[in-house]
């Protein structure tokens, strides 16, 4: 367990790294701008005890913050999808607590997976741009940033998983 | 009470969740208070280093646009020095007393004009005597006001921040109005609270104007670009700007050598 901890530990400074140094350089028509990170809760092993999935997930929303200047925006919206995670995975694959061993977020079916990701980086984006503009004017504006940002998130971190995943495997 | 911590036993994710979502909470309502944030911002070495680092990378990416602006800038300051010699009634400008403005030259190392609010970081901090509010300008155009300084980082609060208001005038006339941004395309700021006695055209020039402390008179910002009129007051003053917020790179810093005394005073005859 502590050898894991660690591992997905270090992904605290890891992925902050990456997201400023190369996804933030990523700027499609001016606005749109991939969050790569929140793959982390999308590669953190699937557990009954969200403890400590809460509270790496806080430490690496802060450290984003510190790099973009966003006061909490990202800790707050990451800490709410690692929260969530597990109640969208049941309800998608029909399974509960009790099926929790037999789940591996590398054995779903694509589309379950897909799905999955999706929704999350969905809620994920839409918290962290409402917050970031703090009002529902121009609620139709809001919705196109969080619909074609989710796009190019959701691309690149299906990209990211399959690599994960594919190291994971071979190691 | 047992039932009690049994309780706070059973949910205790549940609370861990909540307790973390509060923190996180307070951390974004600080930041909206700017001048009261001082715990997450990118003005810290570990950060400030980052920055740097990746903006140098993407950095060999713009050379030649940055030598073709600095090439300009170094044209317009040339003609001017050239006028400033051979102009026989710029003699009598007193040229002892030193200027009440001095710039400190800095790169902008991280610079994400694709959000609602603002906040850039500067490659220079306290050890080239930066402090907090100063302004920070272009050669033809106002980026913001400086906000927290590290020893060798500076964060600023950029035009395109919900938090900024930046007084500004006519050219043509003397009247003033500040400029706010309404967060949706960063080629535009607002110009607000000008009276409808200023009788404006579309592309007339908007500059600094001389009542903050933060900015010299006079620097050009932006052209009119649109307007309405609705009982007898401007409404929507659309103001297009000369720089390119996309594509800032070595602004200049301001510093105002009597901006505290100037503060204080304004302070001081407010409390009486």
């Amino acid at each position: 367990m502590n050898s894991t901890l660690l591992k997905y530990g270090s992904l605290i400074f890891l992925l902050p790294f990456l997201q400023v140094s190369i996804f933030n350089n990523i700027l499609l028509l001016d606005y749109i701008n991939p969050l790569f990170y929140i793959i982390f809760v999308f590669v953190f092993p699937l557990s009954k005890n969200k403890t400590n999935l809460l509270l790496i997930s806080f430490l690496l929303g802060i450290c984003i913050d510190l790099l973009t200047n966003d006061g909490g925006i990202h800790a707050f919206s990451l800490v709410f999808i690692a929260y969530i995670r597990l109640f969208f995975l049941y309800v998608l694959t029909g399974k509960n607590d009790s099926d929790l061993d037999q789940l591996k977020i590398s054995k779903l079916s694509f589309p379950i997976l897909f799905i999955w990701i999706s929704l999350l980086t969905f809620i994920h984006h839409f918290i962290v741009f409402y917050l970031e503009q703090f009002s529902l004017i121009r609620f139709d504006n809001l919705l196109l940033k969080t619909f074609l940002t989710s796009l190019l998130s959701i691309v690149l971190i299906i990209f990211g998983l399959q690599l994960f995943l594919k190291k994971k495997s071979n190691a | 009470m047992l039932q009690l911590i049994k309780f706070f036993k059973n949910n205790s994710v549940f609370f861990l969740f909540v307790f973390l979502e509060l923190i996180a909470f307070v951390f974004i309502i600080k930041s909206h208070s700017f001048h009261h944030s001082k715990y997450l911002n990118s003005a810290n070495a570990l950060s400030g280093s980052l920055l740097n680092k990746s903006n140098q990378i993407s950095n060999y990416f713009k050379l030649s646009t940055q030598n073709e602006t600095l090439a300009k800038e170094n044209e317009l300051l040339k003609n001017k020095l050239e006028q400033t010699t051979y102009n026989p009634d710029n003699q009598q400008t007193n040229t002892n007393t030193p200027s009440k403005y001095t710039s400190i030259s800095a790169k902008v190392i991280s610079n994400p004009y694709f959000k609602r609010n603002n906040i850039l970081t500067l490659d220079k901090g306290s050890n080239d005597s930066i402090k907090p509010n100063m302004g920070v300008i272009l050669s033809n155009g106002i980026v913001g006001i400086t906000l927290k300084v590290s020893k060798n980082f500076t964060t600023v609060l950029s035009l395109l921040n919900s938090q900024t208001k930046i007084n500004a005038k006519m050219q043509k006339s003397s009247h003033y109005g500040s400029l706010a941004w309404d967060g949706n395309d960063f080629t535009e700021v607002q110009l607000m609270d000008l009276p409808i006695q200023a009788n404006i055209q579309i592309g007339d020039t908007i500059m600094s104007g001389g009542k903050s402390v933060f900015f010299p008179e006079g620097i050009p910002i932006g052209t009119i670009n649109d307007f309405s009129i609705n009982n007898k007051s401007y409404t929507s003053i659309k103001v297009r700007l000369f720089a390119d917020f996309s594509a800032l790179d070595h602004v200049y810093v301001i510093s105002n050598r009597f901006s505290e005394e100037q503060i204080k005073l304004e302070s001081e005859s407010i409390d009486e």
